[in-house]
């Protein structure tokens, strides 16, 4: 098992192209014909097999393991599962997460009284959803976040609210994919 | 010089290789701590008897036939310690595991995580893995044991300290430990609360997050906060503290180790009197009677000007501090030239630094050539450990520097007496708060009604700030550098842990420019660590003294030469 | 009449011609006319100086006089961002490094880091990050070759490119959710595991990209046009590249075969087969060709790691270092504070420095890190090889035509966040 040093072969090259590169022009040619006429069938026969993807009308298909923008698991009873334990704050490499921690008379004695991303900075890195204990800040896979201000780009805790069903996907991903 | 005279003995102990000298009769975890080694530990506490039961700072001594506890060994001549034998660590990690073993897994909702014994000495001592999920046991839990302390029973590891907190310092004996065993707890005795002036310090002993403050509950995490060695201004005991800050907003602060001054401890008022510094009674905007508003400074432009550095919106129509100045230093000029310098007095309510002071003196004696100089100084209670009657920061220091009534000059009574009868036309109350909490509303009030001009130089809202005639406003102990001098004659350092509002100068630049205004040519700016050389000058005990070696600790006066 | 810049007469060659430098001797009458060479700035903003550099051309007429290079252009601070954070919190930044292949930096820095604390990822992890590297590495080759065909006018072959690249990216998408800022890897292992069908995805979707690639060829390769322009420019004595201290492609095109990869093993590289291609006359089609020969090697060393991958855990078992799986930090006592510490402080490495080199995209990447024992690095330099080759570009061009820089200057492939950190 090695590494083998070769020389690149260019010694056809020219030759292949041909008299006046004629022979050249006619295999791009077919190369671009056979690129056409596929993608022209497939136009007509209603499966598209052209690399484009007719966004927003279609979107992508994303994998599970997309990260798009953090958001907070809402529980069935429509609270946060975060605890504001300040982890994800910490971790965050921008400084986009933002949280004041308060005290709570339900059981768990602690939750975030407000808690802010500021979306402009954020880079959808993930590293606030590795360092959360709680499983409460997960990656989505929304990446659309555009607003008119400033202002309006940083999202609180009730923008940031998603219900665990619909995360149930990525949830699922973490669990599997954090194990050792 | 023998032992009975009070000498000690030196003695010499190996430990890890490396040989210390110590004195005989000093415990081998002191020792180690004083030396570097790091040696782990719960029960133990520098300034608490020794518990010996958390078995934590268990080490190897050559020649003993077990493991023995650190804190409870003196040391002996010839002493040779391993701290990283092999049954060292093995005796750490089963400490650890089975402290663990009971801990509820609190840690996202743990005030103390970050300053956690257990999960410092978890990880750098403890096993990796855990070996068990069974379920802890219950307890009580976010209990309020005391009207300022938080209790959560089952975080507590039973290390005993707050027990001896309230037995041995505060006195008071609140803490006790019920049942046996693994069936101990801690709890009040007959439902008594834990209510005594220094009632937090249990939360600063406990290791873990069993004891919290409740005023810091649920705040903020100790990963954030910016800390800052300075001294508390409440009283004039001048407890050796750190500032814990965020986002220039002060968290939490905690008191710090001075064995001259506080040894580890702090009582509860001065812990919590630190909300005037950023509540809305804090003055943020110079004003003069009668002025009309200056035009708002238009915003041009994506940086918006209406808004300070912590984003409260500015008042763009006020008087600026430099145009305050000015208008004081005018009163003031007007009224010597009309009615001489006795028709104006001072008043200084000594919370400023020692540099400050020194500025405000000469100013007083060189550019007012005024005899009326007096101190205001509010008393409270006190007690005989550390809560002092003279409830501000440098009284003593005032004193050493001879703010006080010049030849022929009056007292505060004297010179409250000759506002009200109209002698004195303008008076410069620098912290008119503490005016009116030493001489009382009674004797305040008529005495302003029949000034000229009232000019305050305060840092909060009090009964006068709405009747100043000029109103410039200070900064507080957090936004300053400086030493103070404790009522012991301790000079200590102050270091500023936050900007002061937009615009605010230190109070010894407003001196500074008052001086300027009044002699109508500019000076240079105020620099505490250059006014303090004249302090140390100024002040025959403090001779010697020198800003670099102040320190965290300060030094005494006397002990410069 | 033997000059390789042809008019289009049926000459065969059976030999690759000997590079021809082509000075443009200065002719007696042009000597006469009184002259200044015109002042050309070329760049920041180019459409063929991506990756926002400037050279300075003085030109006389067609011939370039002399150029000078200005880099900088995207400086934004890696070093000064590494240091105020923890060691940790330095992976995002190593993505917008060199940004077309943003795994072999985090590998590279990983690997740095690893050999500061004296640890060594365990053999699945080390498996996945030599796939997770040539997956960049075709990635970074295919925006090479697409955007040279593209600014030499092909722009059919530039989509073919990009979208072979589309292929690779949606193999990043499978690692770790990002197509461009990946992020994957972690000091003592991976940010996860792959998915249980990332075996028959990476096949499939490979083997697309090598159609495509294969049409890219045909497009391209025996065009005379494209060999017009790329035959005999841009060429430096292999002794003036190894001064200059470039590396990669670009001077194993030139005939030197120095890879990282083959040079100072790392991961398993030393386990599997694979060529390092290598040109002879140092022109930009001896860079193109050894580029895309690359493409074909990174695909089949891809193809032998999923196939011998073996299975096991991709974090070092070290809990200072790596956290513990989510479903431990919910019910154990030690792990979650473990969790805590390395959140809250990070690992701290022994004081001490390090130097690790990978074989990036344009060549030898390094990182120079020194650890003072605390969380938060006191320096973490990368070895930039685009800063490096980007020297090369002023001695290629100067004495050549005006249009030789596009071609060279894409050979080069200077990445601006690679260069310019």
């Amino acid at each position: 098992m090695a590494a083998r040093v070769v020389t690149v072969d260019r010694r056809s090259l020219r030759a292949r192209g041909g008299a006046f590169g004629a022979r050249a022009f006619a295999k791009g040619l077919s190369v671009t014909w056979k690129h056409f006429s596929r993608n022209l069938m497939g136009w007509v026969r209603g499966k598209p097999t052209v690399a484009t993807v007719m966004f927003p009308e279609e979107d992508v298909v994303k994998p599970a393991a997309f990260r798009g923008m953090p958001v907070l698991v809402q529980m069935d009873d429509g609270k946060e599962r975060c605890v504001a334990c300040g982890l994800c704050e910490w971790a965050c490499p921008v400084d986009c997460i933002s949280i004041d921690p308060a005290e709570t008379p339900d059981p768990i004695e602690r939750h975030p009284l407000r808690f802010d991303i500021d979306m402009g900075r954020c880079m959808f890195c993930g590293l606030c959803e590795e360092a959360c204990p709680e499983e409460a800040i997960v990656m989505s896979d929304r990446v659309e976040i555009s607003a008119f201000s400033r202002g309006g780009i940083v999202w609180n805790k009730e923008d940031l609210l998603v219900p665990q069903d619909q995360l149930a996907r990525r949830l699922d991903w973490i669990r599997r994919s954090y194990e050792r | 010089m023998t032992e009975r005279d009070g000498f000690k003995k030196p003695v010499k102990v190996v430990i890890d290789g490396r040989e210390i000298v110590a004195e005989a009769g000093e415990m081998l975890l002191q020792v180690a701590l004083d030396n570097g080694v790091e040696i782990p530990h719960y029960c133990y506490h520098p300034k608490l008897s020794i518990d010996g039961s958390c078995r934590m700072c268990q080490v190897k001594i050559e020649k003993a036939p077990k493991l023995a506890i650190s804190c409870n060994t003196p040391v002996a001549d010839g002493m040779v310690v391993d701290t990283k034998a092999g049954e060292v660590v093995e005796a750490r990690k089963a400490v650890m595991e089975l402290l663990l073993l009971n801990h509820p897994l609190d840690c996202p909702i743990c005030d103390q995580a970050g300053e956690c014994y257990l999960q410092d000495y978890s990880f750098g001592h403890g096993r990796s893995e855990a070996r068990t999920t069974s379920p802890r046991r219950k307890g009580v839990k976010r209990h309020p044991i005391g009207p300022r302390v938080v209790f959560d029973q089952e975080r507590c590891i039973l290390c005993r300290r707050c027990v001896r907190f309230t037995h041995e310092i505060s006195k008071t004996d609140e803490l006790r430990v019920f049942g046996a065993g693994d069936r101990s707890r801690i709890a009040t005795s007959q439902d008594r609360p834990l209510d005594n002036p220094y009632s937090i310090n249990v939360a600063d002993v406990c290791p873990v997050g069993a004891l919290l403050s409740a005023d810091f509950h649920h705040k903020r995490r100790v990963w954030f906060l910016e800390e800052t060695e300075t001294v508390c201004p409440t009283c004039s005991n001048g407890c050796n503290v750190k500032i814990g800050a965020f986002r220039n907003r002060i968290e939490r602060l905690v008191p710090r180790r001075n064995d001259e001054v506080n040894d580890t401890w702090m009582c509860d008022h001065g812990r919590l009197n630190y909300a005037f510094v950023q509540d809305e009674t804090r003055l943020r905007e110079p004003a003069i009677a009668g002025r009309e508003a200056r035009e708002p400074v238009p915003v041009a432009g994506p940086i918006d000007y209406t808004r300070d550095s912590d984003g409260r919106e500015v008042r763009a129509s006020g008087p600026s501090v430099d145009e305050a100045i000015a208008a004081a230093a005018a009163s003031l000029r007007a009224a010597v030239a009309t009615y001489g310098a006795t028709s104006v007095a001072v008043v200084l309510t000594p919370t400023l630094t020692n540099e400050e002071t020194l500025l405000l003196a000469r100013l007083v004696r060189e550019e007012l050539k005024t005899p009326h100089f007096a101190l205001a100084v509010p008393l409270g209670l006190s007690d005989d450990f550390l809560i002092k009657p003279e409830k501000v920061a440098n009284a003593r220091g005032a004193r050493d520097l001879g703010v006080g009534p010049g030849d022929g000059g009056k007292d505060l009574a004297g010179i409250l007496a000759a506002c009200a009868s109209g002698e004195i036309k303008v008076l410069w109350v620098v912290g008119s708060d503490g005016l009116v909490a030493a001489a009382g509303l009674d004797a305040v009030e008529p005495a302003v009604a029949n000034l000229e001009a009232l000019l305050l130089q305060d840092t909060n809202r009090s009964a006068l700030t709405d009747r100043a005639t000029v109103l410039v406003p200070g900064c507080t102990w957090a936004e300053k550098d400086g030493s103070m001098t404790n009522h012991a004659g301790r000079v200590q350092r102050i270091r500023p842990a936050l900007r002061p509002p937009t615009g605010l100068v230190a109070d010894g630049e407003i001196f500074a420019r008052m001086a300027s205004a009044l002699r109508g040519e500019a000076g240079a700016p105020f620099e505490p660590r250059v006014a303090f050389a004249e302090v140390a000058k100024a002040v025959p005990s403090y001779v010697g003294l020198e800003w670099a070696r102040l320190g965290s600790r300060g030094l005494a006066a006397g002990q410069g030469a | 009449m033997s000059d390789t810049h042809g008019h289009g007469h049926a000459h065969v060659e059976e030999e690759t011609p000997a590079p021809k430098v082509r000075p443009i001797e200065p002719t007696e009458d042009s000597l006469d006319l009184p002259f200044e060479p015109m002042e050309l700035k070329m760049g920041p903003s180019h459409p063929a100086t991506h990756g926002t550099v400037r050279i300075l051309l003085k030109l006389d007429g067609e011939r370039i006089v002399n150029a000078e290079v200005e880099v900088g252009y995207l400086h934004r601070g890696f070093e000064k961002e590494c240091e105020s954070g923890l060691w940790y919190q330095a992976f995002p930044y190593t993505d917008r490094l060199n940004y077309v292949s943003p795994l072999i930096n985090n590998v590279g820095y990983a690997l740095a880091c690893e050999k500061l604390l004296g640890i060594e990822a365990p053999e699945r992890c080390q498996w996945l990050r030599v796939i997770a590297s040539e997956v960049s590495r075709m990635s970074d080759h295919y925006t090479c070759l697409g955007a040279c065909s593209l600014e030499l006018g092909a722009f059919t072959a530039f989509l073919y490119a990009v979208e072979a690249r589309e292929q690779l990216w949606d193999l990043h998408d499978a690692l770790c959710g990002a197509r461009v800022t990946t992020n994957y890897v972690r000091i003592g292992g991976l940010s996860m595991d792959v998915g249980r069908d990332f075996r028959e995805l990476a096949k499939e979707r490979l083997a697309a990209a090598g159609k495509l690639q294969q049409d890219l060829e045909d497009l391209l390769l025996s065009n005379p046009i494209f060999l017009d322009r790329m035959e005999g420019t841009g060429v430096l004595a292999k002794e003036k590249l190894v001064q200059l201290g470039v590396t990669g492609p670009l001077l194993r095109a030139a005939g030197v075969p120095y890879d990282v990869r083959r040079a100072q093993p790392y991961l398993v590289y030393d386990r599997i087969d694979f060529d390092v291609p290598i040109g002879e006359a140092g022109d930009n089609l001896d860079r193109f060709l050894v580029r895309i020969e690359e493409l074909k090697q990174s695909r089949r060393m891809i193809e032998q790691c999923v196939d011998r991958m073996p299975e096991g855990p991709v974090d070092v078992d070290d809990p200072h270092v790596r956290l513990a799986g989510k479903g431990r930090v919910f019910e154990r006592m030690e792990e979650l504070i473990a969790q805590f510490k390395i959140v809250t402080e990070g690992p701290k490495p022994p004081v001490g420095e390090v130097y690790q080199a990978v074989e990036g995209g344009n060549g030898e990447l390094g990182f120079y890190l020194v650890s003072d024992g605390t969380g938060r690095p006191v320096k973490c330099r990368p070895r930039s090889p685009s800063f490096s080759n980007t020297q090369a570009l002023s001695p290629m061009i100067e004495g050549s035509m005006l249009a030789d820089v596009i071609p060279t200057f894409d050979m080069i492939n200077m990445i601006g966040g690679e260069c310019d950190r």
